[in-house]
C-alpha cells in the first residue's frame, strides 16, 4: 500500500522548500521528494591539490562537493558537437540556493512591460507586476534579505534589513560612480551577516547565515509536519484513479538501478529545476489522455548573459569587509550590474585565457591550455586590486533553445542553447556602455562576449495566459492537467534584469498559495475526497 | 544627470543615500587573563605602560589588586575564566567600562604537578575547564566585536609540552595540546579577505621563571614579544604558533617543509622585539 499524501513536491530546492512551507503551514499532509543527499552530514574535505591538477590536465576538472554531480551536455551547430559541462547548480535539500551567490533582487516594473522580440516567445507575464509585489515582500521578510532601495526605482519599497558598513575600497568606489552620474545602492542579499560572517558565494553555509531554501523554509515545511524524502530521484508521474502516483528511484540524480518507490498524491507540485521539470513531464506523457505534452514543454529556454567585469578604485586604498556588496541599475541595456565578490587571481584571468583560446580554435590543445597559467599569474599582479562585478542581462525566450534527455541515459540533461545575434549585439552594446559610463573605474572584461550564465536556467514551463505559447497557466497548472501545478524557475516567461532567485521563490509562493486556496475550496464542496 | 533607461522610469533628480564606511580603529583596550601574576602581570604593566588601558582577569582579588597597584591604567577584574557563564558577564561589564576589547592576551592556565594515576578525574578536569574552556570562552566574549570592527588581536599562550610530555604533567600537556587545534580551528573559521585585522595566534613564551617553573627569562621579557603580536600589519601572521620570536609550523607537511627551505613558497614571520 503506497503512501497517500495531500501533495508531494518534486524537488527540494528554494522554489520546492517555499512552496512545502505554504502547503504544510496550511495544515495539509506534503513530501517533499529531493535527489540530493540530505544536509546532516559535516564537512566534507575535499579532494587534494595533486588529484584536482592531474584531473585537469586530463581535461575533466571534478566536480566540486555539493554541486550537481552529472555533466550537462550541450548540443551546439545543430547536435553537430556536444560538450559536457558544469553549471551552478546545486544538489540536495536548498539545492542550487546552498551554492548560489545570494542576491535577492526584484525584477523591476520595465521586466513585466510586455513585449514581443521578432523571432522570440511573447515576452509578458500572465499577471500584473502590481499584483506580483506583495509576493515579493513577503519573501524578502522569509528569506531576510539585506540591502537599500535602488534609488532609481519608484517602485522599490523592497523588505530590507540594514547590511554592515562597506569597506574602504567599496567605498571609494562607490564615490567614483556618484562623481561619474551614477547611482550605486546596496545590493539586495539573503546574507544574516552573523558575526564572521564570510558570505559563503558559490559554497554551502554551514551557519544557516546565507538564505537558502533548506535554512529559510524547509526546515520550518519539516516543523509544519512536511516529510522530506532524500536521495531519491523521481522518475516518472502516472495517473491512478484520480491522483497521481509518483514513482521515484533511490539514489542520486545519476543512479539508474536503485529500488523503485511510489508514493500517491491528490496534488504535485514540480520544483525540481528549469532543466529537470520539463524532463520529468515529458516522461510522465500518460498523464494527458491524449498522450501527448504541450508543445513548448522544454523549450523557450534562457539564460541570462553575465559579463564579468574588474573594476578599479580610483586610489589604492584596502579592501576588506563584506564584498557583496554593491548595485547599479542605470545602464539598462545590461541589467542589474552587481558585486561578485571574486578575487581577480590568476584562476578566474586563466580560465578567461582558456575560454578565449577555445573560441579561436585551439581547444584541441585540451591540459595543454593549463600554460595560460602562468600569463595569467603574471597579470594577477596588475589587476589583484581590482573589485569584480557582474552583468545581468536579459535574454529572451527562443523554441529552438530547449532541453531534452538522452532516452538510453536518462541521468543525463541534453541542451540547445544558441546565443542569439540579437543578444550578441545587445551585449557587445552594453559592453560599450559600460566602457563610456564607468571609464573613471578602468573597467576591464574577464569573460568572452556574450557568455550565458549556466547557473540561471529558466522558462521551460513558461506561464502564459495562451495554451498555444505557454505550458502553464498564471497559477503555474500544466495545460491540460488539473492536479499538476510548476512552480520552479520553468514557469517564468521572461528573464528579467537581476537574478532569478527572487522572483522564483516569490512566484512558487504565489503558485503554492492558489493550489492550497484551491483545496480549500474543494474541501467545502461535497466530495469523496474531501481534506479532514 | 543622463539616464540610459528607455523603459525605465525617467528620474531627474535623486539623492544617492550616504554610504556608510567602516571607520578606521586604533587598539585601546586590552583584556589579560591571567593577570594576578607571572606572565600575565609583567604584559598587563608592559600594556599599559604603552599607553592601553588593560582589564586583567583572574581568580584571585587580592593579587590582582596588587598588580594593578601603581598603575592608573590597569583595571581588575575578579573571573575564573573557567565559567562561562561568569566570563560572558565579567566580559560585557569590562566592555561597558572600557570600551570594545582589541586586544585579548588568553594567558590564565593551571599547571597540576601530578601524575595522572594520582590525578583525580575532577582535577584533570579542572585541568582542561581553565586551560582550554577558559580560552574558549574568552575568545567568544571579544572576537564577535572585533570581526565587526575588523581589529583585533588574540594572542593566546600556548606551550609545546604536549610534543614530549614530562613525568606528572599529563593533564597540562594534554591541554596544551588541544590549543594548538583550538586557535587554528578558530583562525581557520575567519575570512581573510573580509577581516584581514583581526589576528588569532598562539604564542609559547619559552621557559619562564613564574610560579610554574623555577628556571628561565624574567617575565618580563614576554612582554616585547606580545607587542610585536599586536603589531603585525593587517593581513599578517594568523592561525600561527610563535615560539619565542620565531614562527613554528608543527603541522607543515614535509614537501612544503623542504620547498620553503630551498625558498619556495612564504616565509616564516618573525617578532621584532619593540625598543
Amino acid at each position: 500500500m503506497p503512501e497517500e499524501l495531500d501533495v508531494i513536491v518534486v524537488g527540494g530546492g528554494l522554489a520546492g522548500s517555499v512552496a512545502a512551507l505554504t502547503v504544510a503551514q496550511a495544515g495539509y499532509s506534503v513530501g517533499v521528494i529531493e535527489c540530493g543527499p540530505s544536509r546532516s552530514q559535516g564537512p566534507v574535505p575535499g579532494p587534494g591539490t595533486f588529484r584536482k591538477v592531474v584531473a585537469r590536465l586530463a581535461g575533466r576538472a571534478l566536480p566540486r562537493s555539493g554541486r550537481w554531480p552529472v555533466p550537462l551536455l550541450r548540443h551546439t551547430e545543430a547536435g553537430r558537437s556536444v560538450k559536457p559541462m558544469a553549471a551552478v547548480l546545486g544538489l540536495g535539500p536548498g539545492g542550487s540556493s546552498t551554492v548560489y551567490g545570494a542576491a535577492l533582487s526584484r525584477y523591476r516594473r520595465s521586466d513585466f512591460v510586455p513585449m514581443r522580440p521578432p523571432g522570440a516567445l511573447p515576452r509578458e507575464w500572465p499577471i500584473d507586476y502590481d499584483d506580483f509585489r506583495p509576493f515579493y515582500a513577503r519573501t524578502e521578510k522569509l528569506l531576510r534579505v539585506a540591502g537599500a532601495p535602488d534609488p532609481l526605482d519608484p517602485d522599490d519599497d523592497a523588505v530590507l534589513r540594514s547590511p554592515p558598513p562597506l569597506g574602504p575600497r567599496d567605498a571609494a568606489l562607490v564615490k567614483a560612480m556618484q562623481a561619474a552620474g551614477l547611482h550605486p545602492y546596496r545590493l539586495h542579499v539573503g546574507i544574516d551577516y552573523l558575526p564572521g560572517c564570510s558570505e559563503c558565494l558559490g559554497d554551502a553555509c554551514p551557519r544557516a547565515c546565507k538564505a537558502d531554501g533548506n535554512n529559510r523554509a524547509l526546515q520550518q515545511a519539516v516543523a509544519s509536519g512536511a516529510s522530506v524524502f532524500c536521495d531519491e530521484t523521481v522518475v516518472r508521474l502516472e495517473p491512478l484513479s484520480g491522483q497521481l502516483q509518483v514513482i521515484s528511484r533511490e539514489g542520486g540524480p545519476a543512479a539508474t538501478s536503485g529500488v523503485l518507490r511510489k508514493r500517491l498524491a491528490r496534488n504535485v507540485i514540480l520544483a525540481a529545476g528549469a532543466l529537470n521539470t520539463p524532463l520529468l513531464l515529458a516522461r510522465s506523457s500518460g498523464l494527458w489522455r491524449d498522450g501527448t505534452a504541450p508543445p513548448l514543454l522544454g523549450r523557450g529556454l534562457m539564460f541570462h548573459i553575465t559579463d564579468i567585469l574588474g573594476l578599479r578604485a580610483p586610489s589604492d586604498v584596502p579592501n576588506y569587509g563584506p564584498q557583496k556588496t554593491l548595485a547599479i541599475r542605470d545602464l539598462y541595456e545590461v541589467g542589474e550590474v552587481q558585486s561578485m565578490a571574486m578575487r581577480v587571481g590568476t584562476a578566474p584571468i586563466a580560465s578567461y585565457l582558456r575560454a578565449e583560446a577555445e573560441r579561436l580554435g585551439l581547444g584541441w590543445l585540451g591540459g595543454g591550455l593549463e600554460a595560460l597559467r602562468i600569463p595569467a599569474a603574471v597579470a594577477a599582479r596588475f589587476l589583484g586590486k581590482a573589485a569584480t562585478f557582474a552583468t545581468v542581462q536579459e535574454d529572451y525566450a527562443y523554441e529552438a533553445n530547449r532541453v531534452w534527455e538522452d532516452p538510453s541515459h536518462p541521468e543525463r540533461i541534453c541542451f540547445r542553447y544558441e546565443v542569439p545575434d540579437e543578444l550578441r549585439e545587445r551585449s557587445a552594446r552594453g559592453r560599450r556602455i559600460i566602457r563610456d559610463r564607468l571609464r573613471q573605474l578602468r573597467p576591464f572584461f574577464l569573460s568572452p562576449l556574450a557568455t550565458p550564465n549556466w547557473g540561471h536556467p529558466m522558462g521551460t514551463c513558461r506561464m502564459g495566459n495562451d495554451p498555444a505559447v505557454s505550458v502553464t497557466d498564471a497559477q503555474g497548472r500544466v495545460w491540460g492537467l488539473p492536479n499538476v501545478v510548476v512552480a520552479d524557475a520553468a514557469t517564468l516567461p521572461t528573464s528579467g534584469s537581476t537574478n532569478p532567485a527572487l522572483t522564483v521563490s516569490a512566484n512558487a509562493l504565489r503558485i503554492a498559495e492558489s493550489l492550497v486556496n484551491r483545496m480549500n475550496e474543494a474541501a467545502l464542496e461535497p466530495s469523496p475526497h474531501h481534506a479532514e | 544627470m543622463p539616464n540610459d533607461s528607455s523603459l525605465g522610469p525617467a528620474v531627474t533628480s535623486v539623492v544617492c543615500a550616504p554610504v556608510e564606511s567602516m571607520p578606521e580603529h586604533r587598539f585601546q583596550v586590552a583584556v589579560v587573563t591571567g593577570g594576578g601574576g607571572g606572565i600575565g602581570r609583567a604584559v598587563a604593566r608592559g600594556l599599559a605602560s604603552a599607553g592601553y588601558c588593560v582589564a586583567i582577569l583572574g581568580r584571585c582579588m587580592e593579587d590582582l589588586a596588587e598588580a594593578a597597584r601603581d598603575h592608573a591604567h590597569i583595571a581588575p577584574f575578579c573571573l575564573d575564566v573557567g565559567d562561562a557563564a561568569r566570563s560572558a558577564a565579567v566580559f560585557a561589564e569590562v566592555e561597558r567600562r572600557m570600551g570594545p576589547v582589541d586586544i585579548l592576551v588568553a594567558n590564565a592556565a593551571v599547571y597540576p604537578k601530578v601524575h595522572f594515576l594520582d590525578q583525580s578525574p575532577a582535577d584533570f578536569e579542572e585541568t582542561f575547564r581553565t586551560n582550554v574552556h577558559g580560552v574558549a570562552n574568552a575568545v567568544r566574549a571579544v572576537l564577535p566585536g572585533m570581526l565587526s570592527r575588523n581589529a583585533g588581536r588574540v594572542i593566546v599562550l600556548g606551550s609545546l609540552a604536549d610534543q614530549s610530555p614530562l613525568a606528572g604533567a599529563c593533564s597540562y600537556s594534554a591541554s596544551k595540546g588541544a590549543l594548538h587545534a583550538l586557535v587554528r580551528g578558530i583562525a581557520a573559521e575567519i575570512d581573510r579577505v573580509r577581516y584581514p585585522n583581526v589576528l588569532v595566534n598562539e604564542f609559547n613564551p619559552g621557559q619562564t621563571r613564574t610560579a610554574m617553573s623555577d628556571g628561565g627569562q624574567p617575565p618580563e621579557a614576554v612582554y616585547p614579544l606580545i607587542q610585536a603580536l599586536i603589531d603585525l600589519p593587517p593581513g599578517g601572521a594568523h592561525g600561527r604558533m610563535f615560539v619565542m620570536d620565531r614562527e613554528v609550523r608543527s603541522n607543515e607537511r614535509l614537501s612544503r617543509a623542504i620547498l620553503r627551505r630551498a625558498g619556495i613558497g612564504p616565509r616564516l614571520t618573525r617578532l621584532e622585539r619593540h625598543g
